[in-house]
This record gives structure tokens, sequence and C-alpha cells, in this order.
């Protein structure tokens, strides 16, 4: 693809940029399945509850929204830094 | 100095520069114009523009310059709310409880005054459930507003310490219950109803009453130039428990009983943050000044402890886990195993480690801030007794008869 059409092609310019996974704390009951999906960023603390570790680079932003659709409880949501 | 004395616990509400300046006439609207006149009807950008010289920040804790709410507000799309929260879930904190009770009406000129700026017709009171003197006298204040064409709706907070925090007051006035949920985007932008909403607590509308009322320079003329204004303390020391106005640069030394700047304080209520003995002696009250040492003004709660303060400071936090709303899994098993290992530091087992691990484990894991005004409080305890945590791992305690290890 051409450079100007990548950039105006709609969220070619988010995937560019780093994101931020968010975890709806009430929501989540620390099933783990994240952490199998993302163990790049995700651990379990204590409790089976996701430690949230980096920012989600442009490498990683497929495996991301993989882990947020795969959450049974749908808590986790990703948001462009 | 005159004191009116309020509700059961006896809380002494002192005469002040400002805020509490027409305390002694009694809290009627009649009394209250006498003292103060009639608001006039300013607009959004000139009032932007005093808000910005006056600098005034948001009174329930956090802090957030009150002009950039209001403008987030103005600017989302959809008719804004008006939220005044008087419904203060620490228990330690009565400024609001005082001033709905001495002064409301400067709270409703400040909420009409906002909500007409917002081209809104209603304004929202969220009082405490649990305190019938609160309610009755904002309920009698409303009624002698009956002519204005606003529509007051009160709503009942439950007693419990995350109930104040912005996301509940949002579930109450929805009818679901008054506990935190997470949100994505601020109040004021997507509040209640999904509309923007401007919530903010009772004294930080207050204090946007007087600069209404009063003007610029009359606001100028209270406080330093880099902190204009006063702040209202709810003090709990030797002499009981007070509200004072107290205006920025005040020396500590004057607001508190005399020597207790020589003893460790807790400021900021019981998310706040330590001071050690002695180091107030050379801080005023100041939101930057204390600041640059580490220490938080919060929600205007100063506490002197009687006794040792790692002992107190462990029995806090305890009481904090306890309010854990449960929602939310690292606060409700993070707290009660961080309470835990403080209680191990205080009784010299071990611990410390593990509280700081478990201060790091709670931070920004939950639906609101309380896991982290928690670890807030924990860390500063830590940091600021390093020699009563020390005598404390040898089985002593400085504060104890013979304990001092
Ligand atoms: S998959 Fe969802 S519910 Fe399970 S731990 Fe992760 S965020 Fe929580
Ligand atoms: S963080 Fe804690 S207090 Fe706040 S909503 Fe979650 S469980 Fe409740």
């Amino acid at each position: 693809m051409p450079a100007a059409a990548a950039a105006t092609a709609p969220g070619a310019v988010a995937d560019m940029a780093n994101h931020q996974l968010r975890v709806d704390w009430p929501a989540c009951q620390a099933r783990g399945l994240c952490f199998e999906l993302l163990p790049e960023v995700i651990e379990l603390d204590d409790w089976g509850y996701p430690v949230v570790g980096s920012e989600i680079t442009p490498e990683l932003l497929a495996a991301a929204r993989a882990a947020v659709r795969g959450c049974p409880r749908m808590a986790l949501r990703l948001r462009p830094k | 100095m005159t004191a009116a004395v309020l509700g059961p616990l006896g809380v002494d509400v002192e005469r002040g520069p400002a805020v509490l300046a027409a305390i002694d006439s009694g809290p009627s609207l009649a009394a209250h114009r006498r003292w103060h006149g009639e608001p006039g009807r300013p607009q959004l950008t000139p009032l932007l523009a005093d808000l910005e010289r006056v600098g005034l920040r948001g009174r329930g804790g956090a802090g957030f310059p009150f002009g950039r709410k209001l403008e987030a507000a103005a600017e989302a799309s959809g008719r804004p709310s008006v939220v005044v929260n008087l419904s203060e879930g620490e228990p330690a904190s009565a400024k609001d409880a005082a001033l709905a009770r001495t002064a409301p009406h400067l709270v409703l000129d400040g909420a009409v005054t906002a909500a007409r700026v917002l081209g809104s017709r209603e304004v929202h009171l969220v009082v405490p459930g649990a305190d019938l003197q609160v309610r009755a006298s904002i309920e009698t204040a409303v009624r002698e507003r009956r002519d204005e064409r606003i529509r007051f709706d009160m709503h009942r907070a439950d007693e419990a310490f995350v109930a104040g925090q912005a996301a509940a007051v949002i579930e109450l006035m929805a009818g679901r219950p008054n506990r935190p949920v997470t949100t994505w985007q601020p109040a004021a932008v997507r509040g209640h109803r999904g509309r923007p909403t401007l919530l903010s607590n009772g004294e930080t509308f207050a204090q946007l009453a007087l600069l209404v009322l009063h003007g610029v320079d009359a606001y100028l003329a209270h406080g330093t130039p880099g902190e204009p204004g006063t702040a209202l303390l709810t003090v709990h020391d030797d002499l009981g428990c007070r509200v004072v106005e107290a205006e920025f640069g005040t020396k500590w030394e004057a607001v508190l009983a005399s020597d207790d700047v020589d003893r460790p304080v807790l400021l900021g209520g019981y998310h706040g943050t330590w001071a050690d003995a002695g180091e107030l002696r050379d801080l005023t009250v100041s939101r930057t000044g204390l600041a640059d040492v580490g220490l938080t003004l919060g929600a205007g709660v100063v506490l002197v402890p009687d006794g040792c303060p790692l002992t107190f400071a462990a029995s806090v936090t305890s009481y904090l886990a306890d309010e854990s709303a449960g929602r939310c899994g690292p606060c409700f098993n993070g707290l009660p195993a961080l309470a835990e290992a403080l209680h191990r530091v205080t009784t010299g087992i071990g611990g410390r480690g593990e509280t700081e691990r478990l201060c790091r484990m709670v931070e920004r894991r939950g639906a609101c801030a309380h896991p982290d005004g928690t670890a807030r409080m924990v860390r500063s305890a830590l940091t600021r007794f390093p020699a009563e945590v020390d005598r404390h791992a040898r089985g002593g305690c400085s504060y104890r008869a013979g304990g001092g290890g």
C-alpha cells in the first residue's frame, strides 16, 4: 500500500501509536484468560487478577485485541495513548 | 470566637474570614443576602478568566482546577447537570456538613450560578443519608428558594467511605447502588444520564459563590499571591473536633492546638500523608508548599492522633480495608493483606517488605482511588517514621511507657 493511502485508511494511524490496556476491575473475575492470550504484557497477581505491565506497542496490538475479545467478562479495553 | 455546635459528635464551627464569615447570623436566606448580597449573572468566558485568576481548585481532595472542569462540562455535547456533593464519605471530614448547616445558601448560590452559566435548570444535591441535620438544613434552604427557576433534586448517599466518590455518586443518581464503577471518561464529559456533569463538593461551590458575590479583588484579599483564598479544615486534636477556615499561607502553629506541630500529624485524612513531629513548624496551609515536601492537604482533614502514629496508621488501614466496596479483586484482596502486613510491622513480626510490595500491587488497580489513597497513607507512615518502624521491629514503641526499645 502506498504510504499516503496507509495514512488515510481508517484505523491505520491509531495502529501506529501505542495503546493502553485498561481493566474494568469490578467486571474482572480473575479467570486469567488474558494472561494466556497476552503473556508479553500481562502477569497475574497473588489472587489471579491481571497486572498490566506496559503499554501496548504496535507489534502487540493484534494479540492485545485477541485478549480483549477473549476475556469472558468483557473486562478489558484498549485505548489509544 | 463564636462557635456553633453541630450534631451529636459535637463538632465546633468557628467563624472564618470568608466562607464562614456570616455564620453568626444564622443559615437563613435573608441573613445570607444581608451579608453577601445577590449574585450577578456571569457569562462563561469572564467567569473562566476569574476562576483562572484566583486559581480555584476542587476541594473534595483531588484538587483539580475547577475552571477546567466547568469549561469541559460547557464544551461537551448535551445539556449539563450540576451536582453538589455534600456526602463526605470520610468519617473524619465534617466541613461540608458544617457548610450545609451554617452557610447552605453560599453552597446553593455557587450551584445555581454554575447551572445558569451552563444553561441548566437542575441542581442535584447529594447529602449524607445518615445525617438528619444536614438533610434538614438543606431541605429548609431549598424551600426558601422556591421561586427561583431551578429544580433542586436531593439524593441520599450511603454511609460508606467510597460512597462520595464521583462515579459512585453518579450511580446513586441513576438509582443503582451507591458504589464506584469503572468510568472511561470524566463526569464533566459523560456523567449523569450520559450527559456532561459538573460534580464538585460543597466547599468548591461555596468558594465559587464567594468569587461571584464579592468579585476577584475581594477573593484575592485573602491568602497569598500564589494561592489566594481560604480553605476549610476539619481538625481533630486535643481540643476535640472543629471546622475552621484558614487563609492559605497561615502557619500550622496558628491552626493547631499549642505544641501539636511537634507531634506527628496526618494531613489530608485517611487517604492522606503523615507529617513528622515538628515538620509542620516551618510549613503553612498551602497545597503547593505541602506538595513540595511530599505532603497533601486532600479535603482538609487534619488529624493529630493521641499516641503512636504507626499503630494509628495500622488501625486506619484495617478500617479502609473493611471499607473496600468489594467490587475490584486487587482492592478487596489486597487491602486486607496490606492491613495485615502493616499490623505485623507494628507488632514487630516482619511485614515491612511485604507492606511495600502490597502498596505497589494495589495502586491504580481499582475502579476508584481507594486503593491508591490507602497505599499513599501507608507508604507515608513507613517513610516518615523509619525510626519508629525500627523500634517496633525490636518490640518497642516510643509512645508506650518503657517502650523506647
Ligand atoms: S480474562 Fe478478563 S476476567 Fe479474566 S483475568 Fe483477564 S481481565 Fe479478568
Ligand atoms: S477500588 Fe476498592 S473501593 Fe474502589 S470500587 Fe473497587 S473495590 Fe470498591
